[in-house]
């Protein structure tokens, strides 16, 4: 590897070592009042949902909570808990995203990489075959009935299989890898001997680092967010993932018009739903929201490229 | 030797072949009629069912228990829920991926008719004539008018109904008032639409809440679809114009025997100037044509100061937090106005006295004892199961309460819930999912202890039923043939939509009455209306030739 | 891997010729099935991809067949009554077409038009901050209301818009301003939904030019500061290059996702008043299709076949232009 050395590289220097320009400031400056404005405005629902589902839900309804928790209670969280199939339905969207996303990253590298290849007979028509299938789909009942053939209706398969491939990470991925990584890596990896797959292990994943983590995180939101697909593919309350469990316990508190019961009883389930539905996103999406930090780590510029330079 | 053990063996399987064709041949292994337990042997039946999201699990649960060592029946049940049932309905049939039973899903005569037809729905006739008992009590004797309604056009009964006679759901129209202001201000009960008017003038002016600011919103409601239950703030006061049911018909109506659409006839026209007028004299809240339900239960939840003074809906809870409902008799402030006489003394209210939902327990070409599954279904009808499917188990769920307890319509009461029923998740009841035969008589005998909203609701629409029409002037569910109902699918979608836009457009006056009327029509034939009323009209027709 | 076999994975079309020419006719033919069979670990990479989206994307698309049918479940996709195209004769003469078709495409559009740009923008913008606990903040709060569902977006929304109790009403009331209601105004509605939608997704989006720009060289950047370059010059001169493949083709893959906007958001949003504008093609399926009482396969998959027609020629058109303009296309 020490061979391969990149054009054009020259004494590493810091950037942070160069003193700005006046321009230069006045730019930084604008950029972290932009920046600014944009925090303070996506902050805000943020910190609303956050209050809303510490909030006593007579204050949410009537409208009372604007920007911090009015009657604090905790017992949107307690509540939730208390559903049996909750810590169940955790679990399940745990494995359907850990595996369906490894599944999912390794489908989409086996794709991407020989297609990047200019070299491989027959590339384009290949793409173009991997591409029409975002744009024309049989609809809801010949995918029911495919899934339904290959045995894997009512399993954890039908969840991580299926829709394993994403035509449009795939294409970012083809166009990922040909940008980040020049063909001077491949004709040189060539003289060393290295084959094609090895060209794959030893050079391309190393080098696509950051992508492999964004594909990741990217796979992972879809299957945490996963709904539909176990709508229509799973009955087996087993293998529910946590977002059809959340939707259940939402819809389970709604009032029933035809039959009301005593005021009171109804009073504590619109007051309960209304916290639920709050406290519900918030248990959602700390799980993912904590997926983050990892994939950042990957964000730091020229650490893929330098990595592998002298 | 090896040959005739060949022989032997084949033999014996042909025998055994031609003898369990014969058992599926003659399929019958039920009971009489009325006799329980209903299999010997074990008979697994997969229901499929929707609506169970207060239910831990179907499967231990107590009534589900209770039918299983009644009937003898092992039951495998699965669940979807309500909000996705139609998804789910539409996807295992169109998949054929089906269980024996679909349990409480939302079908429409149409898809009986159609699914009965390609042979998907087992036709129950012959079951009913044959293991019918409470199904011969409940058609025969006590709702025989119940039969044609559920009955395909091929004279083929494809799906039970689940029988849920709601009594104040049929009058479910209606308009509230804020009584302290009324009272406040001096104002009696309005009679008619101007009488009406002259209240939400002296509500906007004379500043009832008290705070010394005009805060207070005379009239309010929120956008039909977008939540609530007849919240929109037409539902009520059209009828003082025209026939107006948005309960059962989207508003067709009887006209000398033909079907008509009630947006279509010049008493709209008239409600839609009244409502403009009010709109125009700021009197309807501009919000409640456009908001949703909950930006509606802000508005009404106000109570430092008190903001709302009439509003349309089902009942309270729709426009006021029950919280609020149920604190210092806020719920007994809130009055329901008997219909108000118009101007050309158009005095009449929404009704729709059906009770029933079709195809809540359907049989599928997958069950192999269809006879099996029949007699479910006729015990599900009893008062017994009725009650352990509605409340649960007697002395922990519900009680028979005391000589002299009274019930909702004001006789001896003939059980009352503990308070063990209404909470979150259940192990007894299946909480009226699936499939009952409640009849008005039974859910008004209920107590009326605690602070019950049916009492209100009740005494309320007594107040509104001398207004309403008779029940031979009323168009009946209404079922479609196969292609017909695609059609009107789609014609109702175009002009349904169109036609609440329009309201909404002339009711502010976006849109000029006088001279966009006539547009409005003929926007109105060019979506198809004509032929919604022609559909609409044989299938009327062919409910009165049963 | 053998020394023997190095030089022979060059494809190197001298090497090439050296070794399998002057031949016969089909030497064309024999060339290529030689350069495959040099290629015989990539093929091999592909086949698992392969076979997937064959099961699981073309097998399926051989169902859309029932588009030309009367779907039942007795004749189920081969078997069913063929109708041509009474489907899609059904929906084009409908009364709605039109006005779905304008709806769509400009909200497609508008979403399209504003909703490119702003990730980049926010990435480029992003990835000049050198505070690192400001610029990991940032990224997190950008990122996390993609996980708030939309039906709890939308309440927030109407919520926010509330023209009584809402902020906005908060906000005009104390600049002495009339309040407005924004919800009654169908022009106002494709503005609410695609800055909304902005919102709450370009953090999201913007991640996949974060991972690209940290493929860019720093030497580049040393470089350029060498000679002077000011920090808006390195942007443009080095970051917008940098991620420009990557952008020119995501902007070819939205112009072939325009049209599915996605039923759920634009459904919540809809109320009487803004219907003229709010009423779109997935609106429509979703109406008259899976949440239809009446059992109507045929008609949602005509639907989306014309869908896939529009989506093609939009994908066909954009990445005919990017050729044109000499940046990296799709195909």
């Amino acid at each position: 590897m020490t061979t391969l050395r990149m054009p054009g590289s020259t004494r590493r220097k810091s950037l942070s070592e160069i003193q700005d320009s006046k321009g230069d400031r006045v730019f930084t400056i604008m950029n972290y009042i932009f920046l600014s404005v944009i925090l303070v405005i996506i902050l805000y629902p943020l910190i609303y949902t956050l209050s809303a589902s510490f909030s006593s839900p007579s204050a949410v309804i009537s409208g009372k909570v604007t920007l911090f928790p009015v009657d604090p209670t905790l017992v949107g969280y307690q509540k939730i808990f208390e559903y049996p199939t909750l810590i169940k339905g955790m679990l399940n969207s745990l494995f359907y995203t850990i595996v369906g996303s490894s599944v999912s990253v390794v489908l989409t590298f086996l794709a991407a990489y020989p297609l990047t290849r200019k070299d491989l007979p027959g590339r384009r028509f290949l793409t173009i075959v991997f591409f029409f299938p975002m744009l024309f789909s049989g609809g809801l009942i010949p995918f029911y009935l495919v899934v339904r053939d290959v045995g894997m209706v009512n399993t954890r398969w039908a969840l991580i299989i299926p829709t394993a491939l994403s035509v449009w990470n795939l294409i970012i991925t083809i166009s990922f890898l040909r940008t980040s990584i020049p063909d001077e890596l491949y004709e040189a990896a060539q003289i060393d001997g290295c084959s094609d797959i090895g060209y794959l292990i030893k050079i391309v994943l190393p080098l696509a680092k950051s992508l492999v983590a964004v594909l990741f995180l990217v796979y992972a939101v879809a299957q945490w967010n996963q709904y539909f697909l176990s709508l229509v593919l799973q009955t087996n309350p087993e293998l529910a993932p946590l977002q059809i469990v959340l939707r259940n316990i939402l819809i389970l508190n709604k009032i029933d018009l035809g039959m009301l019961a005593n005021v009171q009883q109804m009073a504590d389930r619109q007051a309960l739903q209304e916290q639920l539905k709050f406290s519900s996103i918030v248990v959602a999406s700390v799980p993912v929201l904590l997926l983050y930090p990892f994939v950042q780590r990957y964000f730091v510029q020229g650490l893929t490229i330098g990595a592998i330079k002298g | 030797m090896t040959k005739k053990l060949l022989y032997t063996f084949l033999f014996m399987a042909l025998m055994m072949s031609v003898m369990s064709v014969s058992v599926y041949a003659q399929g019958d292994i039920a009971a009489p009629a009325g006799q329980f337990p209903v299999v010997t042997e074990p008979v697994t039946l997969k229901i499929l069912i929707s609506n169970g999201e207060q239910i831990s699990d179907f499967n231990t649960n107590a009534y589900t228990q209770w039918l299983e060592e009644k009937t003898g029946i092992d039951l495998e049940i699965e669940v979807v829920n309500s909000t996705d049932a139609q998804t789910k309905l539409n996807l295992v049939l169109a998949s054929g991926d089906l269980p024996d039973v679909l349990l409480g899903f939302p079908a429409t005569s149409s898809l009986l008719a159609q699914q009965g037809a390609q042979g998907t729905f087992v036709a129950l006739n012959d079951l009913m004539a044959k293991y019918g008992d409470e199904t011969k009590r409940v058609f025969e004797k006590e709702r025989p008018q119940l039969l044609p309604l559920n009955t395909s056009p091929d004279g083929n009964i494809y799906g039970l109904p689940e029988i849920n006679e709601c009594f104040h759901c049929f009058l479910s129209q209606k308009m509230w008032v804020y009584k302290p202001w009324l009272d406040k201000l001096g104002i009696a009960m309005p009679t008619t639409t101007d009488e009406f008017e002259a209240m939400l003038v002296a509500f906007k002016e004379k500043d009832p809440n008290g705070n010394g600011i005009a805060d207070e919103v005379p009239f309010s409601g929120n956008a039909e679809g977008s939540g609530g239950w007849h919240n929109s703030v037409e539902q009520y006061l059209m009828n003082s114009f025209v026939f107006y049911d948005r309960i059962q018909q989207d508003r067709l109506l009887l006209i000398d025997g033909k079907v008509q659409a009630a947006y279509a006839q010049p008493g709209y026209k008239e409600g839609l100037r009244f409502l403009n007028k009010l709109y125009a004299e700021g009197l309807i809240d501009p919000n409640a044509l456009i908001q949703d339900n909950a930006a509606l239960l802000q508005v009404g939840s106000q109570m430092e100061p008190h903001l709302l003074g009439a509003v349309s809906g089902g009942w309270m809870g729709t426009y006021t937090e029950a919280k609020t409902l149920a604190q210092g008799g806020e719920m007994d402030n809130w009055i329901a106005v008997p219909p108000l006489k118009g101007p050309e003394g158009v005095q009449t209210a929404a009704y729709a006295p059906w009770g029933f939902s079709v195809g809540r327990f359907i049989i599928t070409n997958k069950a192999a004892h269809p006879d099996v599954a029949f007699r479910l279904a006729d015990l599900m009808y009893s008062n017994e199961a009725t009650m352990r499917d509605t409340f649960g188990v007697e002395g922990t769920d519900w009680i028979k309460p005391p000589e002299g307890e009274l019930g909702i319509n004001g006789k001896q009461a003939a059980y009352r819930t503990t308070a063990n029923w209404g909470e979150g998740m259940t192990d007894t009841s299946w909480r009226q999912t699936g499939m009952t035969y409640r009849t008005s008589d039974f859910r008004l005998s209920q107590s009326a202890t605690d602070q019950f909203v049916e009492v209100p609701l009740y005494v309320a629409s007594n107040a509104m039923l001398p207004f309403a029409p008779a029940i031979k002037d009323l168009i009946p569910p209404l079922t479609y043939g196969d292609s017909d109902s695609k059609e009107v699918t789609e014609i109702q979608l175009a002009v349904k939509t169109y036609v609440d836009e329009m309201l909404t457009r002339f009711i502010t006056g976006d849109a000029n009455i006088d001279s966009e009327w006539d547009t409005y029509l003929a926007t109105l034939d060019s979506q198809g209306l004509p032929r919604l009323l022609e559909i609409s009209q044989k299938a009327y027709e062919a409910t009165q030739a049963k | 891997m053998a020394v023997t076999d190095q030089q022979s994975t060059i494809d190197s079309p001298a090497i090439s010729q050296r070794r399998y020419s002057p031949d016969t006719a089909n030497s064309g033919f024999r060339h290529l099935l030689m350069r495959m069979r040099r290629r015989w670990q990539l093929y091999a990479l592909l086949a698992l991809p392969l076979l997937y989206i064959i099961v699981f994307s073309y097998v399926p698309i051989l169902g859309a067949q029932i588009a030309f049918r009367d779907y039942t479940l007795a004749g189920g996709i081969w078997n069913s009554q063929w109708v041509g195209f009474a489907n899609f004769e059904r929906f084009f003469n409908s009364f709605q077409f039109t006005r779905l078709i304008v709806n769509t495409l400009s909200l497609g559009l508008y979403l399209l038009v504003i909703g490119f740009p702003i990730p980049i923008i926010l990435a480029l913008s992003l990835n000049q901050v050198r505070t690192l606990w400001f610029k990991k903040l940032l990224q997190m709060v950008t990122y996390a209301p993609h996980f708030i569902s939309t039906v709890v977006m939308v309440g927030l929304i109407l919520q926010m818009l509330n023209p009584r109790f809402g902020i906005l009403a908060q906000l005009t009331t104390a600049l002495g301003l009339p309040s407005v209601s924004v919800m009654s105004k169908p022009e106002l509605y494709p503005s609410i939904y695609v800055w909304t939608d902005i919102w709450q997704h370009m953090g999201f989006s913007a991640i996949i030019y974060l991972a690209a720009l940290t493929t860019i060289d720093p030497a580049l950047h040393e470089a350029a500061v060498v000679d002077g370059a000011s920090k808006i010059q390195r942007i443009f001169h080095i970051d917008i290059p940098g991620i420009m493949p990557i952008a020119t083709m995501l902007l070819i893959l939205n112009f072939g996702n325009f049209i599915n906007i996605g039923f759920e958001k634009v459904l919540l949003l809809q109320n009487p008043v803004n219907v003229s504008a709010s009423e779109i093609l997935d609106t429509y399926v979703y109406k008259v299709g899976l949440a239809s009482p009446t059992l109507d396969f045929s008609y949602a998959t005509a639907i989306g076949l014309f869908k896939g027609v529009i989506a093609l020629l939009m994908v066909v058109v954009a990445n005919y232009s990017v050729k044109r303009l000499g940046q990296e296309s799709l195909w």
